[in-house]
């Protein structure tokens, strides 16, 4: 027996079929995720061509007549290209750098209360946002800042200010998308951080306390350093959608209000709202590749950061 | 405890109170709204008291059999989808933890692709139509068995794990079913129980398939239906003008659509957090 | 357990690869002669008419709109009853309306079979461009013997393009339906005015709310545009403008000749609006944020809006629901210059199409001919079966006992919507049946271009940043919100900016082919 697998050793040290059959039961598990992928995704990408295809229904995505880079034409010829790709990348790394901050810093804080009954509830209550769909979300949004009838209006008459038409007033709407961003996910990633939090070994806590370490000494000696692999992969996941604005919130929140849009109108809510009426396939399928690309060019970048500092992260 | 710690304990439970009721009061707002009376919401808008009581809202929902069928079809996709997908995805996430195996980057970057690049909606729809997926309750569950995401996050967690665990177990004869089923599902048991949830809440949230799939009104989901419900609002666009339009939910329905989908969640959820308590792994390690 | 989880793993892989592959298989067939029953099918069935026994294939309907609890009930009277006749198992399916027009090409696009699916007029050179539909001349010749009968030439040639019908028009009052919006009468009674005719009589009305109702928003959407075009003392009917999705820029007066387009935005008659709009904005007859208004109707039916935007076809909902929350509420539709001249100046915007996915369009037209045939087959699908899902009371139809008005058989009637067959119900509200009987007393005169359709197929580029700018510039201006001189200026710059000469000179190309081909002088 020993010598047996000395001899296929040999012959098929690197082969391919060797490291198959070496290691066939990790790839028999692996093997229905990645089939899944293969059936949901990857055949779907075929799709992708329709960018560059003026695509009708009878002749189909082989079929239909070739068209070069037209669409992608419609996106870039427009005089307001660079400022919708900044305010898209602004709002995005806004969103992501504030939601990452208040996640770590509160699931932490969570995990310092003692009393299960007491985290639970806290917990909880946090993740409650997250189950509001954008639709109500922005009714909520809105009863709080309308103009005639709105609480915040309200509240500022019945204390005697002048009141403020909140959405006839563009500069301050990243900071409300900003805020209003946070508070509906990071109930979410609170979930994620302190799972990882819980998964750090006791032993480490442990000695530091013989050390006489402080309370804060073992959140920035230990939980903190022990987060940073998940708080890279969380960036390094998020960092492949930079280029995607998150069209249900904003389309749900502004809508069609033009007087916000120059600091809040995204590539996104743009296309959809270019591609409204006779909207076809192509002009969307063809900015969401250029997203894709620039996302994924992004992550290649800092992936090769991450792995110079440190090899064990990273994604691949 | 240490006195030591004692003010960083108020302190830090003052403030988690505040950030806890920020969160939680416009649920309460919602909450409110669904019970009250319509024309007390039309005089005062939203309130956290309401000046009329009223269930109308839950009465008009509840009415005939529809939402307890589109709870039935939510149930059985959310457990069935749920185990199926927590299987699949931390059987690949532990393959690719493993450091012997030759082409894990490979792998990982065949996971992550699909994360950024898609085909869009017409394709992805042709093969829900090849598989026959068209009300099909099967429909609900397969094109959503896998997600990337959740799968770089199980990965993160098994690539936590002590190697010297799991070498121990290979050495003591353990094949690696074994291994990933005794030893590193045990051990991740918070990384588990988080894919778990998120893997729950996709489904039981899913109203995008139904619309693409499910004309059979005894297929709808509960978040689909009561999407149907909430959109039923007069179509602004090119047909505004010829629309025949539903009659407009009163407030207090939307909001009541709200706490009938968020319920169960909230009843279920206090049960999956235990995982997420410190104890267990380290129990496994020890033990 | 081990052996259980790896039989599970194959079993699965294995399932997935195959039904795809077996999938793969079968559809490209299927694809194939998808493609070809379009043109096939004319032929087919001109080979051997009706004599033969037909056999029984299924016709599938998408349209907009909510389920109607009784359809499968009355679908399967409908089977029944025309087994002889048309031997279908006809379907209907229901996309709400937020998602329908996208919902159907995705479903075309991806080759999903079905028959007849309910379009719109902007849709129209999509749908063609797309492939989307076919045309239908042949099978009309063939089966749409009523059709051609019941439904006026001139609503034809809307959905003709180059010589090729692509739609069945449904027919129904159509004329200028912005002329109208939906009034509350009893605070317009509560006050004395004057029954709102013109520009005058509207202002009269906001100016009191405005000053005399604090809680009461006087004009809920921003727009008094139609109010001042339709005026006696201004144009008197409706205005010709078109091109955009929120908001218009291309605009041709159909009174003069030759029929040029202009940009909207430069013409003296949007200055005058605008000035218009200016000075409601600052007293107050609009809301300061309408822009981001996300309760139009939720606020007119709790009450707390005196005007809106709507025409007959939402009396009777607002009212109900308003009735509701303010008892004594009452809608009435304002008409401004109702003597005056009426003129069709749009085409018609709802009709029903054949999909190029549709493996039987001979059944499906001879079915839309069913539909249009005579009363009786008409109130079968929009009224169901008599004595279950309705009564009739005279001519009225009338709900029966123990069914709630609002549960009642409703089914979406826009994709062959036929007001000869129209019954109205014994729960319509007075003003409904008032405007409705006012609109069918109609003769309007036929603009040249009201059968003209747009397409933006050349200048897709110019279209999404001309779109942009109307959406964050002209709006705001238009509508009160921006009113120097200089705001109006840099819009019309920012409006060439991106392109709108090209549009211009493309559409006027558009024009003229169609004068050219329709004879017109």
């Amino acid at each position: 027996m020993y010598h047996e697998k000395v001899l296929i050793n040999k012959k098929l040290k690197h082969g391919i079929l060797f490291e198959l059959f070496q290691n066939r039961a990790l790839y028999l598990m692996a093997l229905p995720g990645i089939a899944f992928l293969l059936i949901f995704s990857y055949y779907p990408m075929l799709g992708i061509q329709i960018a560059f295809r003026d695509y009708n229904f009878q002749d189909g995505i082989w079929h239909s007549p070739f068209v070069g880079f037209k669409y992608f034409e419609i996106f870039f010829k427009s005089p307001f290209a660079g400022n919708l790709l900044f305010t898209t990348l602004y709002l995005n790394i806004l969103f992501i750098v504030t939601g990452l901050i208040v996640s770590v810093t509160i699931a932490i804080l969570l995990n310092e209360i003692t009393n299960n009954l007491v985290r639970r509830v806290f917990q909880s209550s946090m993740f409650f946002p997250y189950f509001l769909s954008w639709v109500i979300i922005s009714a909520l949004v809105y009863s709080f800042l309308n103009d005639k009838f709105g609480a915040l209006n309200m509240l500022l008459k019945s204390l005697g200010f002048s009141t403020v038409t909140w959405y006839n007033e563009p500069r301050l709407w990243r900071g409300i998308l900003t805020v209003i961003n946070t508070w509906q996910s990071f109930g979410y990633n609170v979930v994620i951080y302190l799972a990882a939090i819980v998964s750090i070994n006791n032993e480490l806590y442990e000695s530091a306390r013989i050390d006489g370490a402080s309370k804060f000494d073992e959140i920035f000696r230990i939980t903190l350093p022990q987060l940073i692999p998940t708080i890279v992969l969380m960036l390094l996941l998020a960092l492949g959608k930079v280029f995607y604005g998150n069209f249900g919130m904003i389309y749900s929140i502004i809508g069609d209000n033009g007087i916000l849009n120059q600091t809040t109108d995204i590539i996104d809510t743009y296309i959809f709202r270019a591609m409204r009426n006779n909207g076809d396939f192509s002009t969307g399928t063809a900015v969401g590749l250029f997203q894709s690309v620039c996302g994924f060019i992004t992550v290649v970048v800092f992936n090769k950061l991450v792995k110079k500092y440190d090899d064990t992260m990273g994604l691949f | 405890m240490d006195k030591r710690f004692s003010l960083f304990r108020i302190t830090n439970t003052i403030f988690l109170t505040v950030v806890s009721i920020l969160t939680l009061f416009p649920f309460l707002v919602v909450l409110a709204v669904s019970f009250s009376d319509e024309s007390s919401i039309a005089k005062n808008g939203f309130r956290l008291i309401p000046e009329k009581w009223s269930l109308g809202a839950y009465r008009l929902l509840f009415e005939g059999s529809v939402v307890f069928d589109a709870y039935r079809i939510s149930i059985i996709v959310t457990v069935a989808g749920t185990i199926i997908s927590v299987l699949i995805t931390s059987m690949l996430g532990y393959a690719l933890s493993r450091k012997s195996l030759k082409y894990r980057n490979v792998l990982n970057m065949i996971v992550y692709i699909p994360m950024i690049f898609s085909g869009g909606l017409v394709p992805f729809y042709m093969v829900l139509l090849k598989l026959h997926l068209k009300d099909n309750i099967l429909g609900l569950i397969l094109p959503m068995l896998f997600n990337p995401f959740f799968m770089f996050l199980i990965l993160n967690f098994f690539r936590g794990l002590p190697d010297a665990v799991i070498e121990s177990a290979k050495i003591d004869g353990a094949g690696e079913f074994r291994i990933y089923r005794s030893i590193v599902m045990r051990l991740a048991a918070p990384g588990i129980a988080t894919i778990t949830l998120f893997y729950a809440l996709n489904y039981w949230n899913e109203w995008n398939l139904a619309l693409l799939l499910i004309n059979d009104t005894r297929l709808y989901p509960l978040q689909y239906l009561l999407r149907m419900i909430l959109m039923r609002v007069s179509y602004v666009g090119q047909a505004a003008m010829n629309a025949n339009v539903s009659e407009i939910p009163a407030e207090s329905t939307k909001m009541a659509t709200v706490i009938v989908t968020i319920g169960p969640i909230m009843l279920v959820y206090p049960f999956v957090q235990k995982y997420f308590i410190k104890g267990i792994t380290i129990g496994a390690v020890k033990g | 357990m081990k052996k259980v989880i790896k039989l599970l793993c194959l079993a699965m892989a294995l399932t997935m690869l195959l039904t795809t592959l077996a999938g793969c298989g079968k559809d490209t067939s299927a694809e194939q002669s998808a493609a070809s029953s379009g043109q096939s099918a004319a032929s087919s069935a001109s080979a051997d008419n009706s004599a033969a026994k037909l056999q029984e294939v299924p016709v599938t309907i998408y349209v907009a709109g909510d389920r109607p609890k009784q359809q499968d009930e009355v679908l399967e009277a409908i089977n029944n009853a025309t087994k002889d006749e048309l031997n279908i198992n006809l379907k209907v399916n229901y996309i709400p309306w937020g998602d329908y027009v996208s919902q159907v090409k995705l479903k075309a696009s991806a080759g999903e079979e079905f028959d007849i699916f309910l379009s719109f007029f902007g849709e129209l050179s999509g749908n063609i461009a797309r492939k989307q539909c076919i045309s239908i001349n042949d099978l009309l010749d063939k089966y749409g013997a009523d059709l051609k009968q019941q439904i006026p030439q001139n609503l034809w040639d809307s959905l003709t393009v180059d010589g090729k019908i692509y739609g069945i028009p449904a027919v129904y009052a159509m004329t200028e339906m912005g002329r109208g919006f939906l009034v509350r009468k009893d605070l317009r009674e509560k006050y004395n005015l004057p029954e709102i005719t013109s520009l005058a009589t509207y202002e009269q009305f906001l100016d009191t709310i405005a000053k005399n109702e604090p809680d009461v928003i006087p004009c809920l959407g921003g727009d008094l545009s139609s109010a001042v075009v339709c005026d006696a003392g201004k144009i008197g009917h409706s205005i010709f403008t078109f091109g955009g999705d929120n908001m218009s820029y291309l605009y041709v007066d159909q009174d003069k000749r030759p029929l040029k387009v202009e940009n909207y935005v430069e013409t003296d008659l949007f200055k005058e609006i605008w000035k218009e709009d200016i000075k409601a904005y600052n007293n107050g007859w609009f809301e300061k944020d309408f822009l981001s208004d996300k309760d139009r109707d939720g606020k007119f039916i709790a009450g707390k809006a005196a005007s809106m935007g709507g025409d007959l076809y939402n009396i009777n909902d607002r009212e109900n629901q308003l009735k509701k929350n303010v008892p004594n509420g009452e809608v009435e539709l304002a008409i401004i210059n109702k003597g005056g001249k009426w003129i069709n100046i749009g085409p018609v915007n709802n009709f029903g199409m054949i999909s190029s996915t549709s493996k039987n369009p001979d059944r499906a037209v001879m079915f839309m001919n069913w539909l249009r045939k005579d009363q009786k087959n008409y109130d079968m699908y929009m009224l169901g079966i008599e004595g279950k899902t309705y009564k009739l009371n005279g001519e009225k139809a009338e709900v029966p006992e123990g069914t709630d008005p609002k549960d009642r058989y409703n089914p979406t009637p826009w994709f062959t919507m036929h007001f000869p067959y129209l019954r109205t119900w014994t729960t319509d509200s007075p003003a409904y049946t008032q405007a409705l009987d006012f609109w069918n007393s109609l003769k309007p005169e036929t603009a040249p271009l009201s059968t003209f359709s747009y397409s933006s197929e050349n200048v897709k580029a110019e279209k999404a940043a001309v779109e942009k700018v109307m959406t964050d510039e002209v709006i705001p201006l238009f509508f009160g919100a921006k009113q120097k001189d200089e705001d109006y200026d840099k819009v019309v710059k920012n409006l060439k900016a991106a392109g709108i000469q090209k549009i211009l000179d493309d559409t006027q190309k558009q024009i003229d082919d169609f004068v050219a081909k329709n004879n017109i002088k």
